[in-house]
């Protein structure tokens, strides 16, 4: 009954109509924001990324967020993202930020196999690839299931070699 | 009687929209949580995939242990990761000892430079360039991808994660093959000519936002040219799209962006220090 006196010309004459349509236009307006997703959380992906004033390289440096602050997107241009953070309000390159929040780092070199190597010597390694690596994965017909040779040991000596990235930030800012 | 029944349905949309509002912001966080725990389990096995896939890269061409070089390329790559790589993985930087001219990226964070590319460079900024584009495959997991190992949720990690999550021997069996695959991908196949664009330019991107200069990558680009016709680039060219065509499609990113106007840092002089005996 309602929906058809709805469409009905005289009703629609009706001040009251105008309000009606007001009243849905206004409280729907945010939730079609909300949806349309026009204004994303995103986060810093990495060590001090550089709000700037303008989307530009040489543009001033207004702060420095560190990994993992939100930030809010508002707008984007070329290979820059308009953001709002707390007070501040300025650009920042798109691949400085992810949809996604900041994770912990991975590591799977502390899981280690133990295992009795053909040899009878007994070894440690880590992770299945490298047991498959020395101990050639083999079907049920004892065929090995990769052709290709592995150097685990060589793969190792690179993991031990020591890095911080603090550090390898301040080395990449050097300029000549 | 019409105006009171219109005041109330307007009060019925607005409780709606909020109620609508609040299902729409809680389905957001709990899409996020099921999302990050996939993505979680998922990133130690793309580790564990592209280990495997780095220990056959390390079987193919023997490792360079020069610790100073090494580091030197480390802490040029480290400093781009820590900006702009994925912070959930920590990136490993090693020298390939081969005369072969090629860069090298396996998932989970292994990236390789051959001595030969090392050789054909002239300063900091194509290093960068070159580690920035290996950096690029691994940030959009274009090797995961290429390999179809998506699961039902679209996630990609979480899509590894249960194919090669198992215990059993046949899950250890595919996830060697899978191995193989990549590693073929990576010295025969190669990835798709639009994976290649792709990492071009964020590795464009990524020397724009550590500050060095992005015309020397193409220059380094350029200089690869006489080298595929002489075979010393032999896997690059099997891989890659002609070095017209990424120096062309760079060149379309370069005027669309304006960049063009962009000059940074090259630090030729700390580049040939640290490489002088090589």
């Amino acid at each position: 009954m309602l929906h058809l006196s709805l469409f009905d010309s005289k009703l629609l004459r009706n001040k009251f109509c105008i309000y009606f349509t007001a009243v849905i236009v206004l409280f729907s307006w945010p939730f079609t924001v909300a949806i349309s997703g026009k204004e994303m959380t995103r986060y810093i992906k990495g060590l001090g990324a550089p709000l700037r004033d303008q989307p530009k390289i040489s543009s001033k440096v207004l702060t420095k967020l560190s990994r993992g602050t939100k930030v809010l997107s508002k707008e984007t241009k070329g290979l820059w993202e308009k953001v709002e953070v707390g007070e501040n309000q300025g650009w920042l390159m798109r691949g400085q930020i992810s949809d996604i929040p900041v994770g912990i780092k991975k590591s799977i070199l502390s899981q280690k196999i133990r295992l009795q190597s053909s040899s009878g010597k007994r070894v440690r390694l880590r992770t299945f690839t490298a047991v498959v690596g020395v101990k050639g994965l083999v079907d049920k017909k004892g065929q090995k299931i990769s052709p290709y040779k592995t150097d685990y040991l060589a793969l190792e000596w690179l993991e031990k070699q020591p890095t911080d990235e603090e550090n390898s930030v301040q080395f990449v800012t050097f300029s000549e | 009687m019409i105006r009171w029944l219109l005041m109330l349905l307007g009060f019925c949309t607005a409780a709606f929209s909020f109620t609508l509002q609040i299902h729409a912001h809680e389905f957001r966080l709990r899409a996020n949580h099921i999302f990050w725990k996939n993505q979680e389990a998922g990133t130690e096995k793309e580790i564990d995939f592209g280990r495997g896939v780095a220990a056959k890269i390390l079987g193919k061409y023997p490792i360079y242990k020069d610790e100073e070089k090494v580091n030197y390329v480390s802490q040029i790559g480290t400093g781009i990761s820590a900006q702009l790589g994925r912070p959930e993985l920590r990136y490993y930087f090693g020298i390939l000892d081969t005369e072969d001219i090629n860069g090298y990226a396996a998932p989970g964070g292994y990236i390789f430079v051959t001595t030969g590319a090392l050789k054909l460079m002239r300063n900091e900024a194509q290093l960068a360039g070159v580690l920035a584009h290996e950096l690029a495959h691994i940030n959009q997991k274009h090797i995961v991808k290429q390999l179809n190992l998506q699961s039902t949720d679209r996630s990609m990690t979480s899509g590894i994660a249960q194919i090669l999550g198992g215990a059993t021997l046949s899950a250890k069996i595919a996830l060697e093959r899978l191995n193989d695959l990549a590693f073929k991908m990576l010295m025969e196949e190669g990835l798709s000519k639009k994976d290649e664009a792709d990492a071009d330019q964020k590795a464009l991107e990524m020397l724009i936002s550590t500050g060095y200069d992005p015309q020397s990558y193409l220059d380094y680009l350029s200089s690869l040219k006489p080298h595929l016709e002489q075979g010393q680039a032999k896997v690059l060219s099997k891989t890659h799209p002609t070095i017209d065509t990424r120096i062309k499609i760079l060149s379309e990113f370069i005027s669309k962006h304006e960049l063009d106007s962009i000059q940074g840092k090259k630090n030729e002089k700390r580049f040939k220090q640290f490489m002088v005996s090589l």
